[in-house]
């Protein structure tokens, strides 16, 4: 039965009052039978100055302009009440009375405003004194009349639609923006529905949050590689303060939040120089002086250290100015970096990435580490208590998005120490990948999925689960991170090593709430995760050879845990991310593990894995794994870009994939581009074009290369990307490398940004400068470049050996043919003698299907060019170069197994002539194919079944030639061909 | 008196090369098609830009359809902004409907162009006795009633056709910029453009051409590159790209621009 107007009136205070009866107007208005709460939300943001709408101002999502967000809500309001069926019998005096709903809420904020301790002893007193007082007699203020108007499902289904989080209004109702002071009193929500503003204060707590912050400062401090920590967020200022001014009042005294490695520090600080520079206020030579006097003060300090506070890094956009700075200090870590701590603080990752914008390689060269400085901002802006917000009334709270939290509620609100060591440590770790842009638990795609479908932001490519893609401004989405990974981590700790109990009773506040499922701690639940993720593990650890590069931070071992009721989903870590087989291999993350033996037995692992794999060129293999092995382990980089250069581009392919293969399990994590565009349509046929990724790739349509790069990087972060002819890539992709290289980022289509994690780089270059040692070489790498795959025949005949072929022929075999000496080099092999035709090596490359170019043009651009990849050099972090592979040894390899063949078939009177074309198609298969004797099985199985059948077929005396030869025009399907090139059948005739 | 003509079509210019380029973008999209390209020549060339009256970017109100029933009063347009900038030699690259306005523009002023480069270029697109242009009278008019009735329909079915449905990306920005020009208008050209035939006018040219031609278009038949080579009067040559689609600066910017690169060299 609805309630009249007046009896509800009576629960109110004037001003709720007034709103009730504005709601009334609305409802009579529209002429429906009802006042309900919708009609109450209507009545509020109707108002220029509601208390509604000035928390959804607050609440709203940045993302969209608020006049935007605003008429979404008026309209989503207005749909939901024309929805409303309307009565027709009413005269327009009569009030449509309250609805059931609307009146519980009223109730609802009267059970709430008795428990309010503000007004506890009143009540209490009151009822005291009068025990017939009841319920009713409560006035309840507008401020809880709203609040329990916003726990009606309709509501905030309506708020939802629009892209609000009754939830965030809620906040905001309860937090007006006055509060501004920083690190305000912690404040602990008691009760359930206890929405209030302030209340108990747990002084102990704010000093544990400080002393936390400090301590993950000190734990950088103590880091080997990037050790200069760089504090973000709101409060990261004050906490910046305080710690610089603990170090310096601690005097003598070493402060217990520093590591013990860490000896004496002064501290020296020159914000206040920087800034007064900026605004011209001092000289440079003055700034000079300062900067002089820290290098100084650097030289001195024995056995600790030096502390050099740069301040506020914003002041650092506008570059020109503290460009000179900037180099100085990058030259001060790079010359006293064991002795000197860089700190600084920034307001927001935004102003951070502006700064980068400027100094783009500011990270590297001031060996930066971002810091959170989390939890005070999150005190401030008030968003922990989101949780407990979360269990009021709302019967279906599971059936919006928003309402996730809830199950953590009870232990979380004091989450940060809450948590235990281990766990605490790994929720840094990945706050500080998230800071870096590593993978992530994507909550901020669970927050989009707050906004109505047609007020989000097509982000198709953006919001793919575990995208390292970080768009520029984002840093809400990164707050939202952090936090999703606080409450991961504590979530985690919870269910794994549960020792800490929770300060309040949280099985109090359980059984109030009317969630029923899985809120008690399941005594199974961690079993189940745990071995779960042992399996995961152990599975892992069977398929890649060796996996001792596997990434401890992005651990690719993650089960997903579902919360069914809530719809939550979110990626629970494995909490033992290492695979137990590689314990020996240091981690990188702490600095100090990278003792000089495991790196030794790293590289002897990668040396000998990729050797077996490719078989040759092991001293460029050597100094690959020498590289890659000091990189990941010694600088704390995990990326590394290696230039291969030299001849044998198929050398360099098949190292690139053992890589892959090798490092990261798998040879499908090669991604691989040919920057040659004329390679991409000069030689269509020819064997060696088959496997590219080319322009006119589908994978390729409508990117850049960068944008293909950056978008396969995405899918798999840890790859070896392939990049061959870097010295002919155009400039734009060879500029966006070059950029990637230095920032370790890769800038897509669009601009925006891929962190390069765990990628390694390589790059080949084509131009060998070939030594002219040999002269005459039997066989060039150009000629078996550009071979076919042709079908072969045999054939016997009479007539005189060709021009250009080769012979093999039997000692004391009779036909001796002066003609056959001319031009050709003679190999004794067994009881074979070959002669081999030899050719003269072509001066340059004179391709005719290439426009000859404008010569002035070309000169200018030819100089530029080889400036440019010389610089591009020196950016890689080695250069390797390859032998040519040795063709010769190979061809008289191939040979004599071949004449052992023929031997075996024809006895030792025949000669065989093999057509050249057929001897490099032969070589380019050996060169080419994975096996390291896959030609010789060939020779021995095919060949010979060759020979045999041309025996049985047709008579062979002493006078004629056994002829090998290539049949012109004959392409071999892929499938017919055995060992990459070669026919599985020879034609005989 | 209006604005000036730099104003009204949005010419831009920039890089900072020597030489003047000119990216002329064709019928339903504007300068922005050029976006991915640019960057590729903005080192090398002084790259001007600007929009075709007809592009949606434009104020509707300059579309005076009186004027611009023929293609010469868009060859006077390119021709104003030439001399406006004081170009005295330039490159051109015109995509489809541009580049009948090139080829136009180049038989009046030859020696204002050091080359054309045509994109999806056709001189008729209707069909003829002996010359296969792609469309027929019937097939044109069943398309015009179709922008007419339901220009979305139209747009949406359209744009992935035209791009090639494999690139969602180059299909959501080039049905962007078709849904800017106003429906009367798109129509209008398209009668234009279709009504238009410059086959008996190609000898004319004396400018060296290049036409780039994908490996299939739905608007252009590869059957057209060869004609146009044939019938051109200049130096002409014919690039094959080996991708699909009518806008390839959308769909294959890379190979487009290594074809561009190679073609201007020339």
């Amino acid at each position: 039965m609805p309630t009249p107007v007046s009896s509800a009136r009576q629960c109110l205070t004037d001003e709720a009052a007034r709103a009730l009866d504005d709601a009334v107007t609305v409802a009579r208005r529209r002429s429906h039978s009802q006042t309900t709460s919708l009609h109450a939300v209507s009545a509020l943001l109707s108002l220029p100055t509601s208390i509604l709408r000035d928390a959804c101002a607050r609440a709203r999502s940045s993302a969209y302009s608020p006049r935007l967000q605003f008429r979404a809500l008026e309209l989503c309001v207005s749909v939901s009440l024309d929805r409303l069926p309307s009565s027709k019998s009413k005269t327009l005096d009569d009030q449509p009375p309250v609805s059931n709903s609307l009146m519980a809420a009223i109730k609802r904020s009267q059970a709430n405003q008795r428990r309010h301790p503000e007004t506890f002893h009143f009540y209490q007193m009151h009822q005291l004194q009068s025990s017939q007082l009841s319920q009713s007699h409560i006035k309840v203020e507008l401020k809880h009349f709203v609040l329990s108007i916003l726990d009606d499902p309709i509501v905030s289904r309506v708020f939802g639609d629009a892209g609000f989080r009754s939830t965030d209004i809620k906040i905001a109702i309860l937090h007006p923006p006055a509060v501004s002071s920083y690190r305000k009193p912690l404040t602990f929500p008691p009760v359930f529905l206890c929405n209030l503003p302030e209340t108990v204060n747990f002084p102990f707590a704010v000093h544990e949050q400080e002393d936390e912050d400090f301590k993950r400062i000190g734990l950088v401090f103590a880091k080997k590689t990037s050790k200069n920590p760089l504090l973000i967020g709101v409060c990261s200022d004050s906490v910046l303060t305080g710690f610089i001014n603990s170090l310096k009042s601690t005097g003598k005294t070493k402060p217990n939040f520093l590591p013990v490695e860490i000896g004496d520090l002064s501290v020296v600080t020159i914000r206040n120089e920087i800034s007064e520079f900026v605004s011209g206020k001092l000289s440079e030579d003055l700034m000079d002086l300062k900067l002089k006097e820290v290098r100084l003060k650097l030289e001195r300090c024995g056995n600790g250290g030096c502390v050099v506070n740069f301040g506020e890094l914003k002041v650092f956009v506008d570059g020109e100015l503290l460009k000179h700075v900037v180099l100085e200090m990058s030259k001060l870590v790079h010359d006293y970096g064991e002795k000197l701590w860089l700190i600084g603080s920034v307001v927001s990752y935004e102003s951070y990435m502006k700064v980068l914008g400027t100094f783009p390689s500011l990270e590297k060269d001031w060996d930066l580490n971002l810091v959170a400085i989390t939890s005070s901002k999150m005190n401030h802006n008030g968003s922990q208590f989101k949780s407990s917000l979360m269990g009021s009334f709302v019967p279906f709270g599971g059936f919006f998005p928003v309402q996730t939290e809830l199950d953590q509620s009870s232990w979380k609100s004091d989450q940060s120490v809450a948590r235990c060591d281990v766990c605490n440590e790994k929720y840094e770790q990945e706050v500080s990948i998230v800071m870096k842009g590593g993978k992530t638990v994507s909550v901020a795609d669970q927050q989009s999925t707050g906004l109505a479908s047609w007020l989000q932001v097509n982000e198709s490519d953006s919001t793919n689960g575990n995208n390292v893609i970080e768009a520029k401004d984002h840093g809400g989405v990164l707050n939202a991170r952090i936090m999703g990974l606080q409450r991961k981590w504590s979530d985690i700790c919870y269910r794994l090593h549960h020792n800490l109990t929770p300060q309040h009773d949280a099985a109090q506040i359980r059984m109030q709430i009317p969630f029923p499922h899985h809120f008690q701690p399941d005594p199974k639940r961690p079993e189940i995760n745990i071995r779960d993720v042992d399996q995961e593990s152990r599975c892992r650890n069977l398929s890649p050879p060796v996996d001792f590069f596997a990434s401890t931070s992005s651990s690719p071992t993650t089960s997903i845990t579902t919360d069914l009721g809530l719809g939550t989903i979110y990626v629970l870590p494995d909490p033992n991310p290492r695979p137990p087989a590689h314990e020996t291999s240091p981690r990188i993350f702490d600095g100090r593990g990278s003792l000089p033996f495991s790196n030794e037995k790293d590289f002897k692992q990668l040396y000998r894995a990729l050797a077996d794999k490719v078989g040759y060129q092991n001293d460029s293999i050597r100094a690959i794994s020498e590289t890659i092995t000091r990189v990941r382990t010694g600088s704390g980089r995990r990326h590394v870009w290696l230039m291969f250069s030299g001849p044998d581009p198929v050398g360099k392919k098949k190292i690139s994939s053992a890589l892959a293969e090798v490092v990261f399990g798998s040879s499908e994590s090669l991604i691989s581009v040919d920057l040659n565009f004329e390679n991409q349509t000069s030689h269509p046929s020819s064997i060696f074009s088959r496997k590219n990724v080319n322009f006119s790739d589908p994978s390729f349509r409508g990117k850049t290369v960068m944008a293909f790069i950056a978008e396969e990087l995405t899918k798999k972060p840890q790859s070896v990307v392939l990049l061959e002819h870097i010295d002919k890539a155009d400039f734009v992709t060879k500029d966006n490398i070059s950029r990637a290289v230095k920032t370790g980022k890769l800038l897509d289509a669009r601009g925006r940004e891929t962190r390069i994690t765990d990628a390694i780089f390589v790059f080949t270059t084509s131009n060998c400068k070939e030594e002219n040692g040999k002269e005459l070489m039997s066989y060039s790498e150009e000629r078996i470049l550009n071979v076919k795959a042709l079908q072969m025949r045999i054939s016997v005949e009479k007539t005189e050996p060709g021009n250009s072929s080769l012979l093999l022929s039997p000692k004391d075999s009779v036909f001796r043919n002066p003609e056959m000496w001319k031009k050709r080099k003679f190999i004794e092999i067994g009881d074979f003698e070959a002669l081999v035709p030899q050719v003269k090596k072509l001066k340059s490359c004179f391709d005719l299907n290439l426009p000859l170019e404008e010569t002035e043009e070309s000169d200018n651009d030819t100089v530029s060019e080889t400036k440019e990849l010389e610089e591009f050099l020196d950016q890689v972090d080695e250069k390797v170069v390859f032998d040519p592979f040795d063709f010769d040894s190979r061809a008289e390899t191939i040979m004599k197994r071949i004449s052992k063949c023929f031997e075996k078939s024809f006895g030792r009177t025949v000669v065989l002539e093999i057509d050249n074309e057929v001897m490099v198609q032969i070589l380019a298969s050996d060169w080419v194919s994975d096996e390291d004797d896959g030609v010789e099985k060939w020779v021995e199985t095919v060949l010979y079944k060759g020979f045999m059948d041309v025996k049985q077929k047709q008579v062979v005396d002493n006078e004629s030639l056994v002829k090998l030869v290539a049949v012109e025009g004959v392409k071999l399907e892929e499938n017919d061909a055995l060992c990459v090139c070669l026919p599985s059948r020879i034609m005989v005739n | 008196m209006g604005p000036s003509i730099l104003d009204a079509l949005n010419v831009r210019v920039v890089g900072s090369g020597k030489k003047f380029l000119v990216l002329a973008h064709g019928l339903g999209t504007d300068q922005s098609v050029w976006s991915r390209i640019l960057p590729y020549f903005r080192t090398h060339y002084k790259v001007i830009l600007f929009d075709l009256v007809c592009a949606g970017s434009v104020n509707p109100d300059y579309f005076d359809f009186r004027r611009y029933d023929k293609l010469d009063a868009f060859v006077d347009d390119l021709l104003q902004i030439l001399d406006a900038l004081r170009v005295d030699r330039c490159y051109y690259v015109g995509h489809s409907l541009s580049s009948m306005i090139g080829i136009l523009a180049a038989i009046r002023r030859p020696e204002l162009f050091a080359k054309l480069i045509l994109i999806g270029a056709s001189p008729r697109f209707l069909n003829d006795e002996d010359y296969h242009g792609g469309f027929e009278k019937g097939e044109i008019e069943k398309v015009f009633v179709a922008m007419e009735s339901n220009y979305k329909a139209w747009v949406n079915g359209y744009a992935p056709l035209a791009v090639g449905a494999d690139v969602p990306a180059a299909v959501r920005e080039f049905s962007r910029t078709l849904f800017n020009v106003r429906p009367d208008i798109s129509l209008f050209v398209s009668q234009t453009v279709f009504n238009s035939d410059l086959r008996d006018k190609l000898k004319l040219v004396k400018v060296p051409c290049c036409i780039i031609q994908t490996a299939k278009d739905v608007s252009v038949p590869s059957s057209v590159a060869t004609y146009l080579k044939e019938n051109l009067g200049g130096r002409s040559t014919v690039e094959m790209m080996d991708v699909e689609g009518h806008l390839p600066h959308l769909s294959a910017p890379a190979l487009l621009a290594h074809h561009l690169t190679r073609a201007l060299s020339r």
